[in-house]
């Protein structure tokens, strides 16, 4: 375990000055970690693989929050247990609303659109399951229904899966921005 | 084949996070919060000047050493929340030291009670009342408004993971800064008033920070 913050902490340390080989090892030795994290805590494979994603992501956005005086292990696991509460808030909440429509209109997602961006690219980055909903219900026009049958997914999955893979793009857009 | 698995997506993920790495200043978070702070501290000094205006005679004022006492207790909680909300601001930083805010207060505490010792009861009303009680409290927290709004901007990229509570330490902050550029205008130097209603301010201020702390500082 300190044999290996040390590893993970010079690798971080390296990657913040810039060093690309360093951060692709880092990210690399990060994913398994954080699958086997999720894994145990969510139980789904599928949810698991989003949730190593969108830690990853955050990893890379908010790098400039940590301290190299402080150790990066706790770092990691304190996004990761943040991605863990949002996730279990966020399903909570459309479990109970079933109401996704209004959030997937986001300004982050409308400027994404006017830029221009392959949107092909950015949706073979996830999941071909996302990638497929959002392709059905955003750019071809289907209603849910319709994208769930075509895919012979439940409705419910089909809008977890527009959902999520919508806040990714806009994560993923955002963080390229900067 | 790989294209369809979920592992596959995150290599790509992987692939695009990790091309043109751009290094990463030291004291990017720091800098960030100074920023926001100093931004938002310009932004309510620009509206105390221009809608209420400076107390006549603040030049005779800053003389006086309750004016600068009351002056201190103000930077002090701004300085201490300040370095709460930077730990706050960083994932793993345990809020190990919150507590460190009320040390202004408990510093100040003395001053107050002997401001009241050496005043003849009948004269402790008008003391704590000052020029103008409700009108300071609120116009400490209407002017820490824009504080707040500098510091939510600098949390934006950065990574809090306790929203309640580092939305109640930006909301402290904010008022500490407001009620220190709010003693331009204030007519009150007497440490009793001070201790009551800027910091009755103070806790006006954390509440509805960690109220929209955890609805704004989301990432």
């Amino acid at each position: 375990m300190a044999a290996r913050e040390i590893e993970l902490k010079t690798m971080m340390t390296l990657a913040l000055d810039g060093d690309s080989t360093a951060y692709d090892a880092l990210l690399r030795t990060l994913a398994p970690l954080l699958r086997g994290f999720f894994h145990r805590r969510v139980g789904s494979e599928d949810v698991a693989e989003d949730l190593v994603q969108e830690t990853l992501i955050a990893v890379h956005s908010r790098r400039a929050t940590f301290d190299r005086a402080r150790p990066f292990t706790a770092w990691l696991y304190g996004i990761a247990r943040y991605k863990l509460a949002d996730h279990f808030r966020r399903s909570h909440r459309l479990a109970e609303v079933g109401e996704v429509d209004s959030e997937l209109e986001g300004p982050d997602l409308e400027s994404a659109n006017s830029a221009v961006i392959d949107v092909e690219r950015l949706l073979a980055l996830l999941p071909h399951k996302q990638g497929n909903a959002i392709r059905a219900t955003k750019i071809e026009g289907l209603s849910l229904a319709e994208a769930a049958s075509t895919a012979g997914i439940s409705e419910s999955d089909a809008k977890m899966s527009v959902y999520r893979g919508l806040k990714r793009l806009s994560a993923r857009v955002q963080g390229r921005v900067r | 084949m790989n294209n369809a698995s979920p592992t596959g997506a995150t290599e790509r993920l992987i692939e695009s996070l990790t091309r043109d790495l751009q290094p990463t200043p030291r004291h990017a978070v720091p800098a960030r919060l100074t920023v926001g702070v100093i931004a938002g501290a310009a932004a309510s000094l620009a509206l105390l000047l221009v809608v209420l205006g400076a107390r006549p005679d603040l030049a005779a004022v800053a003389s006086s050493a309750s004016f600068w006492m009351k002056v201190a207790y103000t930077i002090g909680t701004a300085s201490a929340a300040l370095f709460v909300a930077a730990r706050l601001s960083r994932p793993g930083g345990r809020p190990s030291a919150t507590w460190i805010v009320i040390v202004p207060f408990l510093l100040y505490l003395p001053v107050g009670l002997w401001e009241l010792a050496s005043t003849d009861t009948a004269d402790w009303a008008p003391m704590l009342l000052g020029h103008g009680w409700r009108e300071c409290t609120w116009l400490v927290v209407a002017l820490s408004v824009p504080v707040y709004l500098g510091l939510w901007w600098a949390f934006k990229r950065l990574a809090p993971t306790e929203l309640a509570l580092a939305g109640a330490v930006a909301g402290l902050s904010s008022a500490a800064i407001s009620a220190l550029v709010y003693c331009i205008h204030c007519p009150s130097n007497g440490a009793v008033f001070a201790l009551a209603w800027y910091t009755l301010a103070f806790g006006v201020a954390s509440g509805l920070g960690a109220l929209a702390g955890t609805k704004l500082l989301r990432w």
